[in-house]
């Protein structure tokens, strides 16, 4: 990797990263909304389309939840292809955090995470890499 | 006969069907001020003394009104209107007999207090401060309108302690009838002093009047001025109607908010009942919150702090109780909604704790409850509250997350859960339906919006409500395409169509607190109905196209 797509992707982390923060840190201003003071790791990515040069897919849907676990969470990438995800606790390990993504017609090749420092609940991207899916051949 | 005369024909009739309906009014008038002259969108509602429905028409441009025939029986009818920054400028009544049309033109002047007036949606529009800062005041109007808190003296320091007293009384309370929680409740401290701050620099404390200048909503126009409304007082102030639902019979059946009763409304005559069951836990606050029925014609009570289920056989009258089992009960067990729709498919119904945010699951045969925790690894500082649900035809769970800004779904076969987060943070999703296409359509309550979740696509569309601050509670979607909806706020009902973003607010007659809407379906246009949940009576609402 070059060191200017390495400048680049360190930019587009921090766009992301700078606007999901609102979202994750907003309170609640009810006297039963108490605030966000535990939110855990924050996730975010980009689904792309192998097949199409890494283009970002839209509207691709995006599922984390917790490995054994019995809850995920379900969203939607934006026009851009990006998503953003703030939902479980401080102390649940970011490494038991799963990040899937589903688009008709495409499989999940694989997924590329990237933990932006070592500092704990430092925000962690993930990206999703989408292969179209082959055709099943005919029956014979 | 030639087809010059079939359509002659055609036209006389459709003439003398005109005639008949506009001579078919019983009571007639028109409404003036020296201010506006003839007035639009005033609601004219008539009563007659010992009768516990009062009728209500909508001024048309000409400021004229007209009461249909079917509407009032021969009767002495005391007239009162409904038109803010107006009031009756005398006292107005109007005799109706039989066969002719009573003549009642009313003149209004000025209101004396329009404080008194104001919706808490227009007391909402008129305070200053920020949408953060006015956001806690809608927990207020599960009990009372905001007109009491602008009224009120207390100082910043007062509202403390005012507040922690609040705090402490039970949803189901109002002000004819409040009940205290066993289970004491914690505020914030820091959210209490922020609330109590921007309320002493809104209401009247140390001073006579008002800071900020009082805003009005505008009277009914076009459209929300075709309307009839009819009110069905219930017998005690106290009854607090939550849910109503008609019946296949056209009864209409209610939950009683703080009272341990089913109550049952025949439409055509007024005639009211009620049915009691026995009090599982004397020492808690009494009332049902949601009423569902199930596919054998049964109704379903939610029964709050009471805990558990109660199951109604309308047919033989009897209560069958389904307890919340010792070792799953606190003194803040709290069943508030429920979901027994599609019991027919595997035995079970849905129902929530709110002291856990769980979601439970009875089992019909067993009389046993599962617990599911939709929210384990959510961060501790999220209130979390599975709040309203409907069920698809697997009878798999749709919730709505009414303490953050999630629809969740559980799967009936396996018990796992999915959350999907609102487009719009911090929306509170409350209550709704499930469409014949499995789409879920729901209000944003504390997003002023409402919504739908395609439950195949697994995505969302949002719609702001047309006026700020009305908070809606519930919706429903009509055959025709148009959503419904309506709150606790703003005295309004919305029908709204998705499709091409035109709607219509009708004003309700009086003060109004509505939670659980129904539409009945069997009448063209569709009805509308609820209760108001803090005066004690049915409301039916007929748009007249």
């Amino acid at each position: 990797m070059t060191r200017a797509s390495l400048s680049a992707r360190l930019a587009a982390s921090v766009a992301i990263l700078l606007a999901i923060m609102p979202v994750a840190w907003a309170g609640g201003s009810g006297l039963d909304e108490p605030d966000d003071a535990d939110v855990g790791t924050p996730f975010f990515g980009i689904v792309k389309d192998l097949d199409n040069r890494g283009r970002a897919m839209p509207d691709a849907k995006v599922t984390a939840s917790l490995k054994g676990g019995n809850t995920s969470f379900v969203m939607r990438a934006d026009a851009q292809g990006h998503f953003k995800f703030t939902g479980f606790a401080k102390d649940v390990d970011p490494n038991a955090v799963e990040i899937a993504c589903s688009v008709d017609g495409y499989k999940l090749e694989r997924t590329v995470r990237r933990k932006l420092s070592n500092d704990p609940g430092a925000p962690v991207e993930v990206d999703c890499l989408m292969a179209k899916q082959q055709a099943a051949p005919p029956p014979k | 006969m030639t087809w010059r005369c079939v359509v002659a024909s055609a036209l006389l009739l459709a003439f003398w069907a005109g005639a008949a309906t506009a001579q078919s009014s019983v009571l007639t008038g028109e409404v003036t001020s020296a201010q506006e002259g003839a007035m639009e969108g005033v609601l004219v509602s008539a009563h007659a003394t010992g009768s516990s429905i009062t009728v209500t028409v909508v001024t048309d441009a000409h400021g004229r009104y007209a009461f249909p025939a079917d509407r009032l029986p021969a009767a002495t009818y005391t007239l009162t209107i409904r038109a803010v920054g107006y009031e009756l400028a005398a006292p107005a009544s109007a005799e109706v007999a039989t066969g002719r049309t009573a003549t009642a033109d009313l003149r209004l002047r000025p209101a004396t207090d329009l404080a008194a007036q104001l919706t808490s949606t227009e007391w909402l529009i008129s305070m200053p401060g920020t949408a953060e800062q006015k956001r806690p005041l809608i927990e207020c109007m599960s009990c009372h309108t905001l007109e009491r808190v602008a009224r009120s003296k207390y100082t910043a320091d007062q509202l403390m302690g005012v507040l922690a007293r609040m705090e402490n009384y039970a949803n189901n309370s109002t002000t004819q009838h409040p009940q205290l929680r066993v289970a004491k409740r914690e505020m914030s401290q820091s959210k209490a002093r922020e609330l109590a701050d921007y309320v002493a620099t809104i209401n009247l404390a140390g001073r006579e009047t008002w800071t900020y200048p009082l805003k009005t909503l505008p009277r009914p126009h076009g459209r929300a001025t075709r309307v009839i409304i009819t009110e069905y007082a219930l017998p005690r102030p106290t009854i607090a109607p939550h849910d109503v639902r008609r019946d296949a019979q056209g009864y209409v059946w209610y939950s009683n908010f703080v009272e341990p009763y089913i109550g049952r409304l025949d439409p055509k005559t007024g005639a009211h009942a009620e049915f009691r069951y026995d009090l599982p836990k004397p020492n808690f606050p009494a009332g049902a919150l949601a009423l569902e029925p199930d596919a054998d014609g049964n109704w379903w009570l939610a029964m709050m702090f009471q805990s558990g289920l109660m199951r109604f056989d309308p047919r033989t009258e009897k209560f069958r109780y389904f307890p919340i089992p010792p070792d799953m009960m606190t003194d803040a067990t709290q069943q508030s909604l429920l979901m027994p729709a599609r019991a027919d498919v595997d035995g079970k119904v849905w129902t929530n704790d709110v002291s856990t945010h769980e979601i439970l699951r009875l089992d019909l045969a067993s009389g046993r409850y599962e617990r599911i925790n939709p929210f384990v690894g959510m961060p501790k500082g999220r209130l979390h509250s599975p709040y309203g649900m409907a069920v698809d035809a697997q009878n798999d769970l749709y919730f709505m997350d009414f303490g953050d800004e999630s629809i969740g779904r559980v799967d009936a076969k396996t018990l796992r859960t999915q959350l999907y987060p609102t487009p719009t943070p911090r929306s509170r999703p409350r209550r709704g339906m499930m469409d014949a296409k499995d789409r879920l359509w729901f209000a944003e309550f504390a997003a002023n919006k409402v919504a739908m979740f395609d439950t195949k696509r697994e995505d969302f569309k949002e719609w702001d409500a047309p006026t700020p601050f009305t908070y809606p509670y519930d919706v429903y979607l009509d055959r025709t395409g148009m959503l419904w909806s309506a709150g606790m706020s703003s005295d309004r009902v919305l029908r709204f169509d998705p499709a091409s973003g035109q709607s219509v607010e009708y004003l309700l007659p009086h003060p109004t607190n509505v939670r659980r809407i129904f539409i009945d379906e069997t009448t063209t246009p569709a009805t509308f109905w609820a209760g108001n949940n803090h005066h004690a009576s049915i409301v039916k609402l007929e748009p007249l196209d």
